[in-house]
């Protein structure tokens, strides 16, 4: 019974699809990342039980902190996802986030601005493709009705929830997740190293102006290299007790 | 179909229940010790806690000097409240809040719970017993935290010293042999509230007491000698001091944000009030040689001093804040305290036949000190894609008023009144130039107000050798500061470099005045002076020779100093230049073992303008090696060997002292929860402290006896399983 159902959803989920190409709308939605760094550390896998939860009494609550905005811009053929200009002023800046992801629907390519270990990169080619288990449990984000999809991050090999809407049908989605039957509203990384969660979509039958990069400047790669290049880092860095995430970006 | 609202709903709920369930967590140590030389070690903590509470303990007694509290344990002990926000509330040009760690005033009264997890080990014969509960509560609109700290301190520590001063035509040496008995008994009880009337106005009330109780005894002998040969006096003493002591301290602020983020306004007031009573003696036989190095007179004292001291300071301080626009952003603040001492300090001289005390009114002092400091001020700072620009200045008036007297009203003495007022200029660049490349450059003038032991106009006769003397006569020092640091990283090589370099100059520096007699006693005495600098300098560089197995980090850095000191109405000019390379070396080669080998060495160059044949080099060099390794089957090795040279070839000093020790233990019962440990501690018996340094004038050496060579057998149990690794985790 439940097998018939998950097919169900399936079969509506690819009629979804077909009737996306035919059919879209343009819009923005705006994302808050919260970046739960007391979890993240606490998991370094050269820690004793001691440490980890050492690390948990005393960075596990951070209420205060309200985490950045990022926002996806999309078109019928296009999204670009980077994080939104800041409107807030504390008096003290640290300096913005560089990464832009440009996924061209119609040419199924990238052309992404991507930062690793100080140096910036430009990445042009197939849009990635993720092994996506779907599965089915609803949950309402940002006033959507959302199903949960799940898939392994390649690089890091970790667990990504995300919880997409076939109501909005692009698709995209935070930080370069994207294949799944409409816009994903909400991921989840780790369980909750890191929650990225829609918090206002606006939408519109004229096409927003995607904030594409005003020049490209950077080396130009590939989704292979550059996984590499990160993967490498990671493993590195935990062979040398050190947590890789000082200097990389999730 | 795809609808149930409430499905949703219910999987929030659990969501959120599980990331509840993750932050639960509770762990705890303890270890039982033995040794020879009647060496013992207990200590235990434990702590307990989930996403609203959190409760710890700790409790420790050892006469080891060895196994006290590591930053560990401080964050064992205070959870989440580790960084809290200082709770000092002066507003002023800084953005963040600064945590400052270490020991403040002498009679630790106004200390706080946190300074007891970071003193370091001054030598001698340490004992220790402490004990401290926290509870922090942090849910909705209320957070809570308190906590009670017990300890129970004492040292018995004999130290040798060797003094030279230098003079017009000659040098003064003083030999000198002290031994210390110190024990105190501290209760300190620290409370913090904080409550969000809603989501932008929030109010945080403080609540701090201690009971401080303090015993020294302190006696030995003391003798000087003109030109290192003639003796010109000796003297033996012994002082005691009994000193209790209360503390108050309590705050209340207020926080309002508004809907526009980045306006706020905060408004903080504070009391803290101290009393201090102090029983000593001050006991002491000396004797003057004439030149044939016979006795030709005697002076004793005996002297019983009752002082107390009463303190209140009230502080108030307000901030208002506004970005300006989305780059520019304002601030203004204003910072009030008033510190009130009043203070009796009744010296009484045993009578000759030994059993009066008579009052030694010249010596006797009541007293009343009241020192305003107000600064108002306002900072603008630009920021803009990691680049922050502040601009500030701010208006600082001071007024010192003091009135002292002699119980008997025939001996007058004038009262002070002083006002000062100044600009203090504010400028500060913070930001990234380029993707991982960090830089900060700073300039601020700021003024300290003098300590009310260098302001009280007592003679204190603790050392008959060299008597000091406060000076209500002086004024606030003015510090100008700047300062420049950077750093940058090639994250995928592992390697980092940095630099930093300081640079203050002194406008009314507190100095000393000293008139050294004829039997080279010395009055001492706190002056102004214009002129001292202070310039440092410092560089690293941290690689991997083959990444994870082999890394070296070195640092080099150099401080050059100008002080000032007059002597017997003579201005002493003294330069001092110090270099202390450094290299540290991890050598990892696999899980089971770890080598860390590190050297410093610092050369102390000092140049006296009064006489340039005392000019001097101090070399102290310290070479280090640790190696610990895991046998396999829960067996595992650990052992330190630290070898130092301490070198002074005007002197002909050379000592060399190396220190080895050696653990071997066992790692049992189910998830490695016990261990059994037996370790050799300074194995060749060389434990000694030593101290070298020069200062205006002065070349100072001594030798503190410490506790050596000790066998220590010990068990411990962790709850959640001993580390296992040999190796060291890096934070940063």
């Amino acid at each position: 019974m439940k097998h018939f159902s998950i097919k169900f959803v399936h079969i509506l989920l690819f009629i979804n699809v077909l009737y996306m190409q035919s059919h879209s709308q343009g819009g923005t939605i705006t994302y808050n990342k919260k970046y739960n760094w007391a979890n993240v550390a606490s998991k370094m896998p050269y820690l004793s039980v001691e440490e980890k939860d050492r690390i948990l009494l005393t960075w596990g609550s951070n209420k205060d902190y309200k985490g950045t905005d990022f926002i996806l811009a999309f078109t019928k053929s296009a999204s670009v996802y980077k994080q939104k200009e800041k409107e807030e002023n504390f008096g003290y800046s640290w300096g913005e986030d560089e990464d832009v992801l440009v996924r061209n629907f119609d040419t199924r390519t990238t052309k992404d601005v991507r930062e690793l270990l100080g140096k910036l990169y430009i990445i042009e080619g197939d849009i990635p493709k993720f092994k996506w288990k779907i599965l089915n449990e609803l949950k309402d984000v940002a006033g959507y009705v959302c199903m949960k999809a799940e898939t392994i991050d390649t690089v890091y090999n970790k667990p990504i929830t995300a919880w997409f809407t076939d109501k909005i049908k692009v698709l995209s989605g935070p930080e370069g997740f994207g294949g799944l039957p409409g816009v994903i509203l909400e991921l989840n990384y780790n369980n909750d190293d890191i929650n990225i969660i829609a918090t206002k979509i606006e939408l519109s039958d004229v096409d927003p102006v995607l904030p594409l990069p005003k020049k490209y400047k950077g080396k130009k790669s590939d989704y292979q290299e550059f996984n590499a290049k990160k993967k490498k880092h990671y493993t590195l860095s935990i062979e040398g007790r050190r947590n890789p995430f000082w200097d990389l970006r999730y | 179909m795809l609808t149930g609202k409430s499905t949703a709903s219910e999987e929030k709920t659990m969501n959120v229940e599980l990331k509840e369930e993750f932050k639960k967590g509770g762990f705890g140590k303890v270890t039982v010790g033995g040794g020879s030389m009647s060496r013992g070690d207990l200590k235990g903590n434990y702590n307990k806690f989930d996403s609203k509470n959190q409760i710890s303990f700790v409790g420790i007694a050892n006469n080891t000097g060895r196994n006290g509290l590591s930053w560990d344990d401080y964050q064992d002990f205070m959870g989440s409240k580790s960084w809290d926000d200082n709770s000092n509330y002066d507003y002023g040009f800084g953005g963040g809040f600064m945590r400052y760690f270490g020991s403040s005033s002498s009679s630790n009264l106004e200390s706080k719970v946190s300074d007891a997890f970071f003193s370091g080990n001054n030598g001698g014969f340490p004992t220790n017993i402490i004990g401290g509960v926290n509870y922090n509560y942090d849910h909705k609109k209320q957070k809570f935290s308190g906590r009670y700290f017990f300890q129970n301190t004492g040292n018995e520590k004999e130290v040798f010293t060797d003094t030279r001063t230098f003079l017009t035509d000659f040098t003064q040496d003083n030999n000198k042999y002290n031994k210390d008995n110190k024990g105190s008994i501290n209760h300190r009880t620290e409370t913090k509230y904080q409550y969000d009337i809603d989501s932008l106005l929030t109010v945080i009330a403080t609540l701090d007491a201690a009971i401080v109780n303090a015993d020294n005894t302190s006696e030995g002998t003391s003798t000087l000698r003109r030109d290192e040969i003639l003796r010109t006096s000796s003297s033996t003493y012994k002082n005691t001091s009994d000193l209790s002591g209360r503390l108050l301290n309590t705050s209340l602020l207020f926080r309002k944000k508004f809907r526009k983020a980045g306006r706020a306004i905060g408004i903080n007031a504070s009391y803290l009030k101290t009393d201090i009573y102090d029983d000593q003696k001050r006991f002491s036989d000396n004797y003057f040689y004439n030149i044939a190095g016979t006795p030709d007179s005697i002076k004793i004292i005996r002297q019983y001093n009752n002082d107390t001291l009463d303190k209140y300071v009230i502080k108030a301080n307000a901030m208002f804040s506004e970005p300006l626009s989305k780059k520019l952003f304002l601030k203004v603040f204003y910072n009030f305290s008033s510190r009130n001492e009043n203070g009796v300090r009744i010296v009484n001289d045993e009578s000759l036949n030994g059993f009066e005390r008579v009052r030694n009114d010249l010596l006797s002092r009541i007293y009343e000190n009241k020192i305003v400091n107000q600064r108002s001020g306002s900072s603008l700072t630009f920021s803009s894609n990691g680049q922050n620009f502040t601009v500030g200045g701010a208006y600082q008036q001071v007024n010192l008023n003091g009135k002292y007297e002699s119980p008997n009203p025939l001996l007058v003495y004038d009262p002070v009144n002083n006002k000062f007022s100044r600009w203090l200029p504010y400028f500060e660049y913070n930001g990234s130039l380029s993707r991982n490349t960090w830089l900060n450059f700073d300039y601020e003038k700021s003024a300290n107000e003098p300590s009310i032991e260098n302001l009280l106009p007592v003679v204190d006769f603790s050392n008959p050798q060299y008597i000091t003397e406060g000076n209500p006569d002086l004024i606030p020092t003015l510090n100008h500061q700047a300062g420049i640091w950077f750093n940058h990283s090639w994250p995928a090589d592992a390697i980092r470099i940095n630099g930093n370099a300081r640079y203050t100059y002194y406008e009314d520096q507190i100095i000393t005045s000293q008139i050294v007699d004829e039997n080279l006693i010395t009055r001492s005495k706190p002056i102004n002076y214009d002129g001292g600098t202070q310039f440092w300098t410092s560089a690293g560089f941290s690689f991997p020779i083959k990444r994870n197995k082999l890394k070296m980090r070195t640092n080099i850095s150099r401080s050059v100093g100008k002080s000032f000191a007059f002597v017997n109405n003579a201005l002493n000019k003294t330069n001092t230049e110090r270099w202390s390379p450094s290299v540290n070396i991890d050598i990892t080669p696999s899980e089971k073992t770890a080598i860390y080998v590190s050297s410093n060495i610092s050369f102390t160059t000092t140049e006296y303008d009064i006489n340039t044949s005392q000019n001097q080099t101090i070399i102290n060099q310290n070479y280090n090696v640790d190696f610990n390794t895991n046998f396999g089957k829960g067996w595992f090795w650990n052992s330190s060997l630290r070898y130092s040279i301490f070198k002074n070839e005007r002197f002909g000093i050379e000592q060399n002292i190396p220190i080895i020790n050696l653990s071997l233990y066992k790692q049992f019962l189910k998830g490695n929860k016990g261990e059994i440990r037996l370790a050799l501690y300074d194995a060749l018996n060389k434990n000694i402290q030593i101290n070298q340094s020069t200062s205006v004038s002065r070349v100072f050496d001594s030798r503190t006896l410490s506790l050596a060579r000790y066998v220590m057998l010990s068990f411990s149990y962790n709850i959640k399983g001993m580390k296992t690794s040999v190796a060291k985790t890096e934070h940063w």
